[in-house]
């Protein structure tokens, strides 16, 4: 299977103290990847190395077989980032802020125009065109942010927890969106904490906790890996089980 | 993607109702009070005619050279009237004192004249002037008239005395006025005003690399991953608050000119490439304070507010006497204090006829967007962080 | 206690401001601070230079000592001369040419240039430039040399019998007015501002959500609140009058200067009630620092704080009798000249005080009203 990023022993420290501690992995082409981990496990410091926001002490980074590094335009021009934190202009409407973004990556007006038709489409933001941010309510905000990130179509797409405080109609939404751009053919790192999604979306998954990688594999591989006794009547231990015990019960931050 | 990134930043800077309100609205509301306040205050501070009284006794009825001079002093129709003349009684003359309605008055006694007023200045001074001029005029009389006399050329006294009062009402040095035309301090105002206005554009361009960094907004650290190089977009984004700020300084600059027809001198040409100039430089200082300084965004607008109005009063926009002073005794503030290289090169434009003064203003305004430029390059130049 | 602590946590992070707007007033008064005690009458001296191309021979020397007595001649490079004219540091600069002594003595009129800025204090030392030669060219024809000029002298030399009535130290007085009309700037501009964002962030919807569904008593929250800015104007009343009576010593604790504390006291409340209002309208940050400073320095320029008064056109002033800070303003002017209190003087001050006393009343049925409104939240 073709590999989309590579990452040997990256290790990045934050004042001496280590954020991430030689860890190595590997995506391939076409996989939702599921990033998972307590609060402060250095899921976010991750994905800022992986996009050369940050600096990092040592470890190698490749996406699409080439060396990343900040000034990679031609690997830049096939990621697409959506963040934690809604990242649009409040003075510009829903269709500008597509427009803008997806204008960083494409030149071209005819298919640009085509590319924010399609993002619209696929975040259900087409009556929304003319509204303001502040107008509209977090589910719709947050898919704005999602149109945003992948409107010039990207071969690869992080997603950093992209359903927090969303409406469950919202959700399915995106949720179903993320399966169609899998469909399309992107590969997509999703981060969240909400071990539901990661069963219906991720085919593989790793668990990180303190900067190391405790856990590497696909849904059912981690449950039978965890050897978790269920005592109640259920299908069988859910994943948010194996994550509790892995990374110990104890609230994290 | 160069034009892109400038058409959109055009477009959110115009839609930020707070910067364009600092930048568009305030500048041309304080140009109005300006206006209110200063307009008459050129007009006051000529010699004004003021309110005397004197005490219309038997004592002052004897007195007819006083009586003459002062008739003659607060004669309507006359140019050389000084005062408006109330006759009364010494205590009306008094009351009115006490209730400020006169500078003071004149009452004689023992054929000796006397005034009472309240307060010194310059009415009072003047008030003095013509009551000892009165007095040299009857000793140079007296004492010509004996002078004549012992000569021998005439016996006829008052022919000798019209003689004298006729020299005294003629004879006068030849006074050449070379004073420039423009000398209308209130001018300074405005110019300090379109300096702050200038200045204030650093919120323009603080907004613009915000949005553009990594390390200050979400916006910025998905602009960092896309495939454009770092100048591109920045430059971009200073193209635009450049823009835009333009603009604001163009419609202050028709308000002032059109409206409160502030003057800035003939050489119009010259004016514009300051305020260009004087808006770099605003720019220029916004990005360096949002490069440099790692705060949040509203503290650093709040500093850029803060620096701006500081230095705007330090450039005379309070009142012109602080930049004279600083001017007189530490000239290097005014030399490195952008605001008043901008309030001093319109000044220069408006009052000297030589260019200069204007000249200076202009390379040190050029020296000071360079260094902050350089260092806003600098801290700008970092490709990845720390942290984030 | 703990929402009082709040503010003033509020409040420190906001000190950068009131720190600003206490510097620019002092620097403001500093700066109009004139000098000497005027109890008796001093002859205003306007501020001239002379360049002197004619040295070296009585005859002019004798016209520098008499403009010496008569005005301030300051001693400004010839570069420079441009530059304190325009300024109003001198009215006015004379040029003496060269062999003005031999020209001063000839049959023709002989000629002088200058350069004025058509002040008052130019026109008088105009005047006593004119007086000066005057009497020079009429004496000439009869007198020579140095009896010429101990007659000049002579005549000059006038004795007139001048009294000053008042017992006020005037310039002191004039300092206190400036730094009292200040103080209306940094009211509305520091106090006002201090005021209205407390309460903006009080009163920011999510806050002020929490408060409401709180156990603490509605009623008696609001009381602490509007208690609590009432101590912080009054803490900043009081720093200002402390500091008015570093500057202006003993002379706080006459007549004028009492009428001065009291009057502020007054306009500081007002400051109180226009902060509430101001807090109460809008929690936006921004658009607070926006109408703050519209109002401070709008009410400061219309109203005589920056610009005296009397050099004001009367139109504008017409306009600001419907802000507050006029009737404080015409307090303090009148305050200025007062020497007696009695029920004469006293007068004015009491109704001007009422008219501010009547605007906070407004403020306050503004402030009420707009609160009632918001308390049900949409």
């Amino acid at each position: 299977m073709e590999k989309v990023i590579e990452i040997k022993n990256l290790t990045k420290k934050y004042n001496n103290k280590k954020a991430i501690d030689d860890i190595s992995f590997d995506v391939y082409k076409g996989e939702i990847l599921g990033l998972l981990g307590p609060n402060g496990s250095g899921k976010s410091t991750t994905i800022n190395c992986l996009l050369s926001l940050l600096k990092y002490q040592s470890g190698d980074i490749k996406i699409f077989g080439k060396e990343m590094k900040p000034d990679s335009y031609d690997i830049k021009k096939e990621i697409g980032v959506i963040f934690q934190d809604v990242a649009v202009f409040n003075e510009l409407n829903v269709y500008d802020n597509i427009n803008y973004f997806c204008g960083l990556y494409i030149s071209n007006k005819e298919q640009r125009k085509k590319y924010v038709d399609d993002a619209l489409k696929l975040v259900g933001l087409k009556d929304f065109t003319k509204y303001y941010p502040k107008e509209l309510s977090g589910g719709l905000l947050r898919r704005l942010n999602i149109a945003c990130g992948i409107a010039h179509k990207p071969k690869l797409i992080f997603l950093d927890e992209p359903t927090v405080a969303v409406d469950p109609q919202s959700r399915n939404n995106i949720l179903d969106g993320i399966k169609k751009l899998r469909d399309n053919g992107a590969t997509i790192i999703y981060t969240t904490h909400y071990m539901e999604e990661v069963e219906i979306l991720c085919d593989r998954i790793i668990i990180l906790d303190k900067g190391k990688i405790i856990a590497e594999g696909t849904s059912e591989e981690l449950k039978k890996q965890a050897n978790i006794k269920v005592k109640v009547e259920h299908v069988g231990p859910t994943l948010n089980d194996v994550f509790l015990k892995l990374t110990g019960k104890e609230l994290r931050d | 993607m160069f034009l892109h990134n400038l058409k959109y930043n055009i477009k959110i800077l115009f839609k930020n109702k707070v910067l364009i309100f600092w930048t568009y609205a305030f500048p041309i509301i304080l140009g109005v009070f300006f206006n209110m306040a200063f307009s008459n205050i050129e007009k006051d501070e000529m010699l004004q005619v003021f309110d005397i009284a004197i005490v219309d006794n038997e004592e002052y009825q004897n007195q007819e050279i006083y009586k003459k001079t002062f008739e003659e002093l607060s004669n309507d129709h006359s140019d050389e009237k000084l005062f408006n003349i109330k006759y009364t009684t010494k205590e009306d003359a008094a009351n009115l004192l006490e209730a400020g309605e006169i500078e003071g008055y004149i009452f004689f006694e023992n054929n000796q004249e006397n005034i009472i007023i309240k307060e010194n200045g310059i009415n009072q001074t003047i008030l003095k002037y013509i009551s000892s001029e009165i007095e040299q005029n009857t000793k140079i009389i007296k004492d010509l008239t004996e002078k004549e006399l012992t000569i021998g050329n005439s016996n006829d006294i008052n022919d000798i005395i019209k003689q004298i009062t006729n020299k005294i009402n003629n004879e006068k040095v030849n006074l050449i006025n070379i004073s420039n035309s423009n000398l209308s301090y209130t001018q300074i105002e405005y110019y300090t005003l379109i300096a702050m206005a200038c200045m204030y554009g650093g919120m323009l361009g603080l907004s613009a690399i915000n949005n553009s960094l990594a390390n200050m907004s979400n916006k910025g650290k998905r602009i960092s991953v896309s495939p454009n190089k770092k100048g591109t977009i920045i430059l971009s984004s200073l193209l635009a608050s450049y823009f835009v700020s333009l603009v604001g300084l163009a419609i202050l600059m028709l308000f002032l000119v059109f409206v409160i027809k502030a003057d800035f001198g003939s050489n119009f040409p010259l004016v514009i490439l300051l305020s260009m100039l004087g808006s770099l430089a605003g720019i220029s200082l916004g990005v360096m304070i949002a490069s440099t300084f790692k705060v949040s965004e509203g503290a650093k607008t709040g500093i850029i507010i803060a620096i701006s109005m500081f230095l705007s009063v330090l450039s005379g926009m309070t009142g012109v006497e602080l930049k004279y002073v600083i001017d007189k005794n530490i000239p290097v503030i005014n030399l490195i204090n952008p605001n008043n290289l901008i309030t001093d090169g319109f000044y220069s434009l408006y009052y000297y006829g030589t260019y200069t003064r204007y000249l200076r203003d202009l390379s040190f305004l050029s020296i000071f967007i360079f260094i902050c430029l350089i260092i806003s390059i600098v801290s700008l130049r970092r490709q990845q962080y720390d942290s984030i | 206690m703990i929402v009082f602590k709040t503010i003033l946590k509020i409040l420190n992070k906001i000190k950068g401001m009131l720190i600003l707007y206490t510097i620019m007033l002092l620097s403001i008064t500093l700066i109009n601070q004139t000098g000497s005690n005027q109890t008796n009458f001093e002859e205003t001296k306007p501020s001239i230079a002379i360049i002197n191309n004619d040295k070296g021979n009585y005859l002019t020397d004798n016209f520098i000592n008499y403009l010496n007595e008569h005005t301030k001649i300051k001693n400004v490079k010839e570069e420079k001369l441009d530059d304190a004219l325009f300024y109003r540091d001198i009215s006015y600069i004379i040029y003496i040419p060269a062999n003005f002594h031999e020209d001063m003595l000839k049959e023709i009129t002989p000629s002088l240039e200058y350069k004025s800025n058509n002040d008052s204090s130019s026109s008088y030392t105009e005047m006593l430039v004119n007086k000066y030669f005057k009497t020079l060219l009429i004496y000439k024809d009869y007198y020579k040399g140095k009896e010429l000029v101990d007659k000049v002298n002579e005549t000059l030399d006038s004795d007139i019998n001048i009294k000053l009535t008042t017992n006020l130290d005037t310039s002191k007085i004039n300092s206190m007015n400036t730094y009292f009309n200040f103080l209306n700037y940094a009211f509305l501009a520091g106090c006002v501002y201090c005021i209205s964002m407390i309460l903006s962030s009080i009163k920011e919807e999510n806050v002020y959500k929490r408060t409401i569904i709180s156990s603490f008593n509605q009623k008696r929250y609001n009381k602490i609140v509007l208690l609590s800015t009432a101590i912080v104007i009054f803490l900043m009343w009081l720093f200002y009058m402390i500091l008015s009576t570093i500057l202006f010593k003993d002379l706080m604790f006459s007549t004028n200067g009492l009428l001065y504390i009291f009057n502020s006291l007054i306009f500081s409340f007002c400051a109180l009630t226009i902060g509430n209002l101001i807090g109460n309208f809008t929690t936006k940050k921004e658009a607070i620092g926006g109408i703050v400073n519209v109002l401070a320095v709008g009410s400061s320029f219309l109203c005589g704080c920056f610009v005296p008064m009397q050099y004001m056109p009367s139109y504008v002033l017409k306009i600001a009798r419907i802000l507050p800070t006029y009737y404080y303003v015409i307090n303090n002017e009148t305050i200025k000249v007062i020497e007696n209190i009695n029920l004469e003087t006293i007068k004015p001050l009491i109704t001007n005080s009422l008219i501010v006393i009547i605007f906070s009343t407004i403020f306050i049925l503004l402030t009420n009203y707009i609160s009632k409104k918001k308390q049900v939240i949409n």
